[in-house]
């Protein structure tokens, strides 16, 4: 049996080598369908580990309300101010901690240099649930009240550190037409979408001081801690319960890293739809044209299958022959196709700033795939070499 | 005048054989009754004009192709019971062939060609190159033994293709117009291979020809015309 296998393996490629470019082109579907396939499985694992390593540092209990105002938000009548959070707070008993905060944006003005930033008016819990890290200096705290006090993002300490500060910690700025103190810069908080983006792309004050300069008491959303074993169904409930009982007509939601994951999820089932479709078509399309390269073998190769039938080969061995020639065929393919797929899972890990890793799983199931490909497909072709008539066979040129 | 052989040293016996193709609804009789008896050890040329059914009966013998009816013992045991499988093992075991258009696998090697019956038969490669090498020395061609079908003459090819036919010691070779292909100094170079393997080593040989010199070369020959045997000659003259 393995003596057979030999000398099979060494005429399929002795075979697929005469004919390196129809070869080729039938490998093409088989290439395709298999990458598709590994960049979804690998995608998939890529997603997955992102997701968690995203929130890690986070934290699955963090949770954030948003859609808490009406209509536009306008009027101070359609809108939670900072004096309901409290009693918001009472009504959720599912969330450990709440930070509101309100947003704003201006030009923030240094030595007569202009910054775009976003502006966050926060309280003093707003660091903690954030778990924000400081690089230097302080964050804002209950004690800042209505203090020209603010904290930097990432993006602003990194541009006057360009602009030659080296320590922002202690300068003046000026800031919706007020002279701000820098006190502290914060730490580059890892991209989350959950977390507030402005916190590495603006500054922060405190939420007092931007409440008295812009003239709006409007909590934008509320960052949050869910107490352990507190869901986010329940959570989110007695949200809405509370925050119906002071402004009708809104709808908070409350998303968690899980509700994150879920969503994340949702389009990576999309992706993987999409990926198993395509690398499914390919597939089908593929071994269809294993198979009809392994037809024209077989009918090219009519009188040699005349000659080995001649001489003692039973139609078993014919069918193995050309049953080990589509699935080495399959095999070359599903490489290049694992390959391909690999680096396909690379380029998407990439542009979505992900950390590529191989899967192991999905090489083994592309081999495992291309194999069967290489024989579902293989066998019809096989079977009919093994049932030609030998002396026809053998009077075919 | 027939040949006295004991049944124990027959090879072939076939009886009433026939053979017709079916052409739309016409049946086309091709083999009318072929009664034939060849013992161990013979050297038998069939003759006959083309399309007299001479390739026919020899595909029959060959088991490459089963009469319409008749019956066809192979050393004793009724052949045409039995399934496909068996007469594969058949083919390997009993059977060698030799053919006009030499019929070698063109992306093998000498040796690999002559090696390929064993590979059917479980023989290991080793040992089967060792024996396909004894082989091709035994038809003077062991120094081709790499070469590919391509870069031998013809005569060289048909030295090969005789060296598979013998390579799993068969109790018969069966040649299609061996020599149809070759011209005629290296068709009577093959013709002294078949004879000296016949009177040398006792094998069974049967050889298909219309050429009348090369069957006057076998002690037997068998007239074949119109689906019949017309005519049968023992002796004549021996080989030489």
């Amino acid at each position: 049996m393995l003596l057979k296998l030999r000398t099979n393996l060494r005429e399929a490629v002795r075979s697929l080598l005469s004919s390196v470019q129809r070869t080729f082109l039938a490998l093409l579907g088989i290439v395709i369908g298999i990458a598709s396939v590994i960049a979804m499985v690998s995608v998939g694992a890529i997603v997955k580990s992102e997701a968690l390593r995203q929130f890690q540092d986070m934290g699955t209990d963090f949770v954030t309300v948003t859609g808490l105002a009406r209509d536009d938000g306008k009027a101070a009548a359609d809108v939670i101010g900072l004096r309901m959070v409290p009693k918001l707070h009472a009504l959720c008993p599912s969330l450990v901690s709440m930070a509101p905060y309100g947003t704003s944006f201006a030009q923030m003005r240094f030595r007569g240099q202009e910054y775009a930033a976003s502006i966050m008016g926060v309280t003093g819990g707003f660091h903690t649930v954030n778990k924000l890290k400081m690089v230097k200096g302080r964050p804002i705290s209950e004690l800042d009240q209505g203090a020209c006090n603010c904290v930097l993002g990432e993006r602003l300490t990194s541009q006057l550190r360009q602009a030659g500060v080296v320590n922002p910690v202690g300068l003046n700025v000026m800031l919706l037409d007020n002279v701000f103190t820098v006190i502290g810069c914060v730490e580059r908080a890892p991209d989350n979408a959950l977390r507030p983006m402005e916190i590495n792309d603006g500054l922060m004050i405190p939420y007092w001081t931007l409440k008295r300069i812009t003239g709006t008491d409007r909590v934008e959303a509320i960052v949050g801690r869910l107490r352990p074993n507190a869901t986010v169904a329940r959570a989110q409930a007695q949200v809405q319960n509370a925050v119906g009982l002071v402004l009708k007509g809104v709808q908070p939601s409350v998303n968690s890293a899980e509700a994150l994951i879920e969503q994340m999820n949702r389009q990576m089932n999309l992706l993987t739809l999409l990926l198993g479709v395509v690398g499914s078509i390919a597939l089908v399309v593929g071994g269809v044209g294993v198979m009809n390269v392994m037809l024209v073998s077989v009918s090219e190769r009519r009188r040699e299958i005349g000659i080995r039938r001649a001489i003692g080969a039973k139609r078993q061995d014919i069918r193995t022959q050309f049953l080990i020639e589509s699935l080495l065929l399959c095999l070359v393919g599903g490489t290049f196709g694992i390959a391909l797929g690999i680096g396909g899972a690379w380029g998407i890990a990439k542009y979505q700033a992900w950390l590529f890793f191989v899967t192991p799983e999905a090489v083994w199931l592309g081999v495992g795939v291309s194999a069967m490909v290489g024989i579902f497909f293989g066998y019809y072709p096989a079977r009919q070499a093994s049932h030609l008539r030998i002396i026809e066979a053998l009077r075919s040129t | 005048m027939t040949v006295d052989i004991r049944s124990s040293s027959e090879v072939i016996r076939l009886e009433g054989i026939r053979k017709s193709f079916r052409i739309g609804v016409l049946d086309m009789p091709i083999l009318n009754g072929i009664d034939l008896t060849v013992g161990k050890g013979e050297l038998t040329a069939v003759v006959g004009t083309s399309g007299g059914g001479k390739s026919t009966l020899m595909n029959i013998i060959g088991l490459l192709d089963e009469p319409t009816s008749g019956r066809y013992f192979l050393e004793g045991e009724n052949v045409l019971s039995l399934d496909d499988d068996r007469l594969s093992e058949i083919r390997a075991r009993k059977i060698g062939f030799v053919f006009q258009q030499f019929n070698l696998l063109p992306r093998s090697t000498a040796l690999e060609n002559v090696a390929l019956p064993l590979v059917y038969r479980g023989v290991s490669r080793g040992e089967g190159e060792a024996r396909a090498m004894a082989m091709l020395e035994k038809v003077g061609m062991k120094d081709r033994a790499r070469h590919r079908p391509a870069e031998l003459s013809g005569g060289q090819q048909q030295r090969v293709a005789v060296a598979r036919a013998l390579i799993g010691t068969p109790s018969l070779i069966l040649a299609d117009e061996p020599t149809g292909a070759l011209d005629t100094r290296v068709g009577q170079e093959i013709m002294d291979l078949f004879t000296s393997l016949n009177r040398d080593d006792g094998i069974t040989v049967i050889i298909i020809t219309h050429d009348l010199s090369m069957a006057a070369r076998c002690r037997r020959q068998v007239r074949i015309r119109d689906g019949r045997i017309v005519d049968e000659t023992a002796g004549g003259s021996a080989c030489s």
